[in-house]
């Protein structure tokens, strides 16, 4: 099903292979996608190595239906999978979303909904939100608790789960009103989280987003004043290592994840 | 292996932290030495540092100890080793000029309408969290701060009204001992995971500088409590988890 009035930004991350991947598994085809080209042969933040990919891939081990948009083929490139199920696409030689040329090519498009999945910290300027399109974006955390950078990692720590939020984005970090969320229940390896796991929370909620749209003929929110919560920064490593390496509970405990 | 995030002068080449590698336990314990070197380093190089850091320093101690025994025996007595192998005595409070509570009244008349003098920031910051003057724009102004290091990775001499861009210098080691002390005290009577977060980046910065950029700029134990108040935190919060933090 192609779904007319929404279309995609992204660059090609794990993340936007786990939302397109889930997409076509849905029949939720996006209308259009403008692809973020690195031009450089050094990955930017969210994409995976060369080196590393497949082995991130294989080291998901749930079978539980909440994380069942984690068991995404990490190694296989957004373009290819465009071109095996039509979807039609422009690729921008600027991987930066704020560039002059790739809000000209967003302001030009006729869909008021565009799924945000560019690359990994960079923020979206005025003259982008200016442009009169909705973006729609899943946070990696729990909102309003966790805004911010690498709240997953926080979260683990602190209450033992991750969680996913879709918002529209507005000016200010993480405050959009929320769409949907989800709490997650931690991975079996969270040594792949920030590549598999991360994406394939956000790409289910990203579906359930969608559906929801599709059956209530509109976008209806379920927290429409994203206010409080803390802000996060990146986590330091000496963290995120205790996050992963935690002996605590890492099988879903429920399965409905709610 | 070599502890990474403390190895490069990280006022020269700040790390962003981004997207960082999975090392297995092997970076706990690398950290953990690491730490543990500059404890030891330090106790034969100049620790002066200059008033009103020493005073400050010798209140904070005892509320830290406080804290940490209130958690656990042995948490405390951790948090004793670890200073006791930084220093042959523990600086007390009743060997110290002045109390804390003239700076806390700085608090109240700062406003991001104004320049903020960074020194005077922290000084406010620390003395209210070490008098019973509880302050809820304690919160808002570390919370600020915070911002600025996290962002640029430096503390800037002043920050013009509005609080966005840093003026002055921003090598002053003096400026990011003090942030730490002020995250210490926060993050130990609140228990809140971003600050201890932001206390290791400051810790990393601290540790990765040349024993010039440190001499005479902290007071005699001060580097090792606020490294003995992260480690021993790192280590309670790894014990709850299940994982090991020993040094190789």
């Amino acid at each position: 099903m192609r779904l007319n009035d929404i279309c995609m930004i992204a660059g090609d991350t794990s993340r936007s292979r786990a939302y397109l991947q889930a997409l076509v598994r849905n029949d939720l085809l996006p209308n259009y996608v403008l692809v973020l080209e690195n031009g450089s042969d050094q990955p930017l933040p969210g994409q995976l190595g060369k080196a590393t990919s497949n082995q991130e891939a294989e080291r998901t081990v749930e079978t539980d239906e909440c994380w069942s948009d984690a068991h995404f083929d990490s190694s296989q490139p957004i373009k290819a999978l465009m071109d095996e199920f039509g979807i039609p696409f422009e690729v921008s030689m600027s991987k930066d979303i704020n560039d002059p040329t790739v809000v000209e090519a967003i302001r030009r498009r006729a869909e008021s909904v565009f799924i945000y999945s560019g690359f990994g910290g960079v923020l979206l300027r005025k003259e982008v939100l200016s442009t009169g399109k909705h973006f729609l974006h899943v946070h990696g955390g729990y909102l309003p608790d966790y805004k911010g950078s690498t709240t997953n990692y926080y979260s683990l720590i602190v209450e033992d789960t991750l969680g996913a939020s879709a918002i529209f984005l507005c000016e200010e970090i993480d405050c959009g009103p929320v769409l949907l969320r989800r709490k997650f229940p931690p991975p079996g390896n969270r040594q792949a989280i920030d590549y598999i796991y991360d994406s394939g929370a956000r790409a289910k909620v990203l579906i359930e987003t969608l559906q929801n749209y599709l059956k209530s003929g509109g976008w209806e929110f379920e927290l429409p004043a994203n206010t409080g919560g803390e802000t996060y920064y990146i986590i330091h490593p000496v963290l995120k290592h205790i996050a992963i390496l935690d002996k605590g509970r890492s099988t879903p405990i429920n399965p409905s994840f709610r | 292996m070599n502890y990474p995030y403390s190895q490069t002068n990280r006022l020269e080449e700040p790390h962003n932290y981004m997207y960082t590698p999975f090392q297995g336990g092997a970076l706990l314990q690398s950290y953990q030495s690491s730490r543990m070197a500059v404890v030891y380093r330090r106790t034969a190089a100049d620790q002066r540092g200059v008033e009103p850091d020493h005073m400050l320093l010798a209140y904070a101690l005892p509320i830290l100890e406080n804290i940490f025994d209130a958690i656990s025996i042995e948490a405390g007595k951790k948090l004793r080793a670890l200073l006791e192998c930084g220093s042959a005595k523990i600086v007390r409070r009743s060997r110290v000029e002045g109390n804390p509570d003239g700076l806390t009244k700085v608090l109240g008349k700062l406003t991001v309408d104004e320049t903020v003098t960074t020194l005077d920031l922290l000084h406010a910051l620390i003395a209210v969290q070490l008098t019973n003057n509880q302050n809820a724009n304690a919160k808002v102004w570390l919370d600020r701060l915070v911002q600025r290091f996290e962002v640029t990775k430096k503390l800037y001499e002043s920050y013009p009204p509005g609080f966005r861009k840093g003026t002055g210098a921003n090598t002053s080691a003096r400026l990011y001992w003090l942030f730490a002390l002020a995250l210490c005290l926060f993050y130990a009577k609140k228990n809140e995971m971003q600050y201890l977060s932001t206390l290791l980046k400051v810790c990393d910065l601290l540790c990765s500088l040349p024993e010039n950029l440190l001499d005479g700029q902290i007071p005699e134990q001060g580097l090792s409590a606020i490294l003995a108040t992260e480690i021993v935190s790192v280590q309670m919060l790894a014990e709850k988890k299940g994982v090991v933090v020993a040094s190789e």
